[in-house]
């Protein structure tokens, strides 16, 4: 005889499609016929809904994913210390010796070019975007005053985009390898959205233009492209398919908000008065890197 | 997306050749959020709990990333490491036993099934501001092996039967925890509509 009990152990939890056994079968039977037992599913249904609606879903916080991913690059430089000891211990201590006296400039030539490449830039980028979740700058939802503060401080102009669902909440300047940038700080969906728009690097011919790169650094997805000379990039902890969705939109205000005369024309962005600016603009040094 | 990228002339591509190393930060990176708020979970709101178990975790994943031959499969698979990581933990301090020998038999979880007495009617249910606190907090009450198969489950969206692989556990006993945790867990969720009612009748 088949009991409420039995049942319901049988018919929950829902794994799935399940083989027709003669036991299956006089479980589903009793449901059909027992109003208790199929109250018990949909209260099984509906608890699952609500706990899944109702619980709060709070991000790792800025300093977990900081020593976290702090963590993890040590990992990478004992492994590949490690690595390099046990595979190469003569030949490094020789080749050590050897490289002695042309080291110094040989190191400084290569941080040079590596701090020029765009993918020294995305890592600028996070970084930075992990300092500023503890720094300052203009407080302001209007997007009209947003742009008029960074229009003051910068030698290029740029606009504030809107994104749907994402609320401004400020801006600030940011200095990266001698250039000044913006960066336009929203929330969205209870997560932090930032907007970098700086000077591209000179040399940096690798990119087409509005051509998205996607990367993650520090836990949080970025989307980067260049345009008119700038390098824009989109930070955030948001799924990759949204972050590229927001950076589409963003091109296409920035297509929008040129004059047709001006579109395809790569320096529409940029102020004719613009150019390199050291740490002497207004509210640049707190963020000098 | 791929038609309108080509009709403006915007293409799409990831920088570099993505070694291990940068693929696993990736890989993380998509997944962290819900790792650390399961983590949180395992160690009952313990935040710097959590953040330890979270770091042995992605060590170890780190250490493994090799082995993880089908990139679809991370989800799963870091949860499981997780899970694996939190238990190893969990023997050292001589609590595991303590939480299995609380789990329903078969015979018992049949009984418990038939005593359950039904929700209100949805109209009777009040939503307030207060549900996620509430429910963090009677989260929070239940015993860790409660809680995380609830969260697994109920929010993550795992089946029982990948949280029985991922914890090492038989699947009657991912039911057991699961039905216990919801029964529990129902008082937290009914107290609003409860509270509702009386101020009606007053």
């Amino acid at each position: 005889m088949m009991t409420c009990g039995r049942a319901r152990r049988l018919l929950w939890p829902d794994t799935g499609p399940q083989e027709a056994t003669t036991e299956i079968v006089a479980a589903r039977e009793h449901v059909s016929q027992c109003e208790q037992c199929r109250r018990f599913l949909e209260d099984m249904r509906r608890l699952s809904e609500r706990i899944r609606n109702a619980v709060p879903r709070p991000e790792a916080p800025v300093d977990v994913r900081d020593r976290l991913f702090k963590a993890i690059a040590r990992a990478r430089t004992d492994d590949a210390v490690r690595g390099a000891t046990r595979k190469y211990r003569r030949w490094v201590v020789g080749a050590a010796a050897a490289l002695f006296a042309g080291g110094a400039w040989l190191g400084l030539s290569l941080s040079r070019e590596r701090s020029m490449s765009s993918g020294d830039a995305i890592g600028a980028i996070a970084e930075d975007h992990l300092r500023s979740l503890r720094s300052g700058g203009l407080r302001s939802s209007d997007s009209l005053e947003v742009a008029r503060w960074l229009a003051d401080r910068l030698p290029f102009t740029i606009e504030v985009p809107i994104f749907p669902e994402a609320k401004l909440d400020g801006a600030r300047l940011l200095l990266v390898n001698g250039q000044a940038g913006a960066v336009v700080e929203y929330t969205i969906a209870g997560r932090s959205l930032a907007y970098y728009v700086l000077p591209a690097p000179h040399g940096d011919r690798g990119a087409k233009p509005r051509e998205v790169r996607l990367a993650s650094r520090a836990g949080y997805r970025i989307a980067a492209w260049d345009d008119a000379g700038l390098t824009h990039a989109l930070v955030a902890g948001l799924p990759e398919r949204k972050l590229i969705e927001l950076a589409h939109y963003c091109m296409q205000q920035m297509m929008a908000a040129v004059a047709p005369w001006a579109r395809g024309t790569p320096s529409a962005f940029i102020l004719l008065a613009g150019g390199a600016v050291g740490s002497s603009l207004p509210g640049v040094g707190s963020d000098v890197s | 997306m791929t038609a309108r990228a080509g009709r403006e002339g915007q293409t799409l591509k990831r920088i570099g050749s993505r070694p291990a190393a940068r693929a696993f930060e990736e890989v993380l990176t998509e997944h962290l959020d819900a790792l650390f708020r399961a983590a949180l979970r395992l160690c009952q709101g313990h935040e710097a709990d959590a953040e330890d178990l979270l770091q042995d975790t992605v060590l170890r994943a780190f250490a493994n990333y090799g082995q993880l031959r089908e990139p679809s499969a991370a989800r799963s698979w870091l949860f499981t490491i997780l899970s694996r990581t939190h238990l190893n933990r969990v023997r050292t301090t001589g609590r595991r036993a303590e939480m299995v020998s609380t789990d329903l038999d078969d015979p018992a979880l049949e009984a418990a099934l038939a005593e359950w007495a039904p929700l209100p009617s949805p109209a009777e249910n009040v939503e307030t501001r207060e549900l996620g606190e509430r429910l963090t907090k009677a989260l929070d009450g239940l015993a860790a092996e409660l809680s995380s198969v609830v969260w697994w489950v109920d929010v993550e969206g795992f089946t029982q039967r990948e949280v029985a692989t991922m914890q090492g556990v038989p699947e009657g006993t991912v039911a057991s925890r699961l039905f216990r945790a919801r029964r529990q867990l129902r008082t937290a969720l009914e107290a609003p509509a409860r509270d509702a009612r009386l101020w009606r009748h007053q």
